[in-house]
């Protein structure tokens, strides 16, 4: 390749053009997936098995991510609030930080990894082997048999998910506050989820869901969009896990900024 | 039954196919011969509407497909059925589920139906044994077969082969041929078989268009083929006239 070819190939210019491409088929794939959504029930079947792979499967990372961060929320806020003497706040504080940042991001950074590389891989494998042109030249809709139950399942499994991350966090900052800062564990409860307002819930809990719809469309769309053989597919599920990422901690920042507008 | 007239496809500038036409009439064996490169797949998936050309247009059953939406295409899609190149079985399921996929998919029929179906499609490939065991517990040839039976399930009046035979063993690629030809004569198959083998295309080809760089450079009969004095296409029948002496020489016959 000469000089003049690497440079063409990795201007800026064209970089962009790529970019642009790829937003706008990712939008007419999101648009898509949305008007698909009616096919859910066919596919319930490949909804509930998703349901299983995202939920059930994902229990347990998100239970000790979850478990850790209140545990770390508790340690280090604790000690902060002790030097103004304000350490009965701990549960407050962490139940906070937990329903309205942490379990949802946390939650949907792990989901976007576990499941924004399952759904980029398998989709990219059977993208590579013709397997999805397969299913279109049966007369089905990749989308509809593919994308549609990925996308409902995780719209279904994420909420409870970050439920688990939420509580399971708020019983092992109880814990610690118990063990090493000496809180009363019911003073902590108490003040963990009596003092939670109504706003709070709604932000901890709208979040998921929105994430979950970047996170499966995302990775849907990098795995059915998949070129260049195994290459492409370990390409695919690394783009679909870093851009999930990215976008779940972006939507965060706009969210929470348009919540702090409205409410 | 299947009309291609002047399609022409680009990709990043690169032509993939050049005004090509023909045409395939009901019941035919149509053959597209050509090297590696020359457009043969890429005109399969234009057929099938998996691709839409940049200009030309395609009729499938009387109806203009080019410029249907995907949603459009389903119903014509679900008349016709395509062998793939590396076969295309869905690797999670079993073999009597990928034989049952179009079946569950898109027909009314009873399990025991679709059970009797299955056996039907696994018997004519002879692979009646095969029915639990994934994708990757069979053989290259067995595959192949099994996306035959797939094909089939669902009685299409039109298949696409897309190179059915290579990479297989001389026996397996016969099996194939022979599935092939069955096809045409029990179930008056409507076909187009996309190959690079001479010897397959002769065949089960009724008629041959050879390609070469995404053009079509012959469309006739084999005997055509055969008479024609296009550089190209003595070109590429040297390679099967050189096996045909090497065969002469080494059996001693004339």
């Amino acid at each position: 390749m000469s000089v003049a070819e690497l440079v063409k190939d990795i201007s800026p210019i064209r970089a962009f053009k790529g970019s642009i491409q790829r937003l706008q088929e990712y939008s007419i794939f999101t648009f898509e997936n949305v008007r698909s959504l009616s096919s859910v029930w066919r596919y319930r079947r490949d909804t509930m098995e998703q349901m299983y792979l995202i939920g059930a499967q994902s229990f347990l990372i998100v239970f000790l991510s979850g478990l850790f961060m209140g545990i770390i929320m508790s340690i280090e806020g604790g000690h902060r609030l002790e030097t103004f003497g304000a350490k009965l706040l701990v549960g407050r504080t962490t139940s906070l930080a937990l329903i309205r940042e942490l379990g949802p991001v946390i939650t949907g950074l792990m989901l976007a990894a576990r499941t924004g590389a399952k759904n980029a891989s398998e989709l990219g494998s059977m993208q590579v082997s013709e397997q999805i042109d397969a299913l279109r030249a049966f007369g089905t809709n990749p989308i509809e048999k593919l994308a549609v139950p990925r996308l409902v399942a995780a719209l279904i499994m994420f909420l409870p998910l970050t439920l688990v991350a939420d509580l399971v966090g708020i019983v092992g900052g109880m814990l610690v506050s118990d063990l090493w800062l000496h809180v009363d564990p019911s003073f902590y409860w108490h003040s963990a989820v009596y003092d939670l307002k109504v706003k709070d819930l709604v932000v901890g809990f709208a979040k998921p869901v929105i994430f979950s719809f970047f996170i499966s469309t995302i990775s849907c769309y990098y795995g059915l969009a998949t070129t260049g053989g195994t290459v492409g597919v370990g390409r695919a599920a690394v783009n679909a896990v870093v851009v999930a990422s990215v976008i779940v901690l972006f939507n965060d920042f706009i969210f929470t900024k348009v919540i702090w507008s409205i409410l | 039954m299947i009309r291609v007239e002047h399609v022409t496809v680009e990709v990043e500038e690169r032509k993939i196919l050049d005004d090509v036409s023909f045409e395939v009439r009901k019941g035919e064996t149509k053959v597209i011969l050509g090297p590696s490169g020359a457009g043969k797949s890429s005109l399969l998936k234009i057929i099938l509407g998996l691709w839409k050309p940049n200009s030309g247009s395609v009729s499938v059953h009387g109806v203009e497909i080019t410029h249907l939406s995907e949603r459009e295409k389903m119903p014509i899609r679900r008349r016709m059925s395509m062998v793939f190149q590396g076969n295309a079985l869905f690797d999670s399921l079993t073999v009597a589920e990928n034989v049952a996929f179009f079946l569950q998919e898109h027909s009314e029929m009873a399990e025991e139906e679709i059970r009797k179906r299955i056996e039907d499609c696994l018997e004519f490939v002879n692979l009646s044994e095969t029915q639990d065991l994934l994708p990757e517990e069979l053989s290259g040839g067995m595959k192949k077969r099994v996306a035959i039976a797939r094909a089939i399930s669902f009685n299409p009046e039109i298949i696409l082969y897309d190179e059915p035979t290579t990479g297989l063993d001389p026996l397996n690629a016969k099996i194939i041929t022979g599935l092939i030809i069955r096809l045409k004569k029990e179930r008056a198959v409507t076909s187009v078989v996309v190959t690079h083998i001479l010897r397959d295309a002769f065949a089960v080809g009724d008629s041959l268009a050879l390609m070469s760089e995404g053009r079509v450079v012959f469309d006739g009969s084999a005997e055509g083929l055969l008479a024609s004095t296009d550089p190209f296409v003595e070109d590429f029948l040297s390679e099967i006239r050189e096996e045909a002496d090497l065969l002469t020489h080494q059996t001693g016959r004339g």
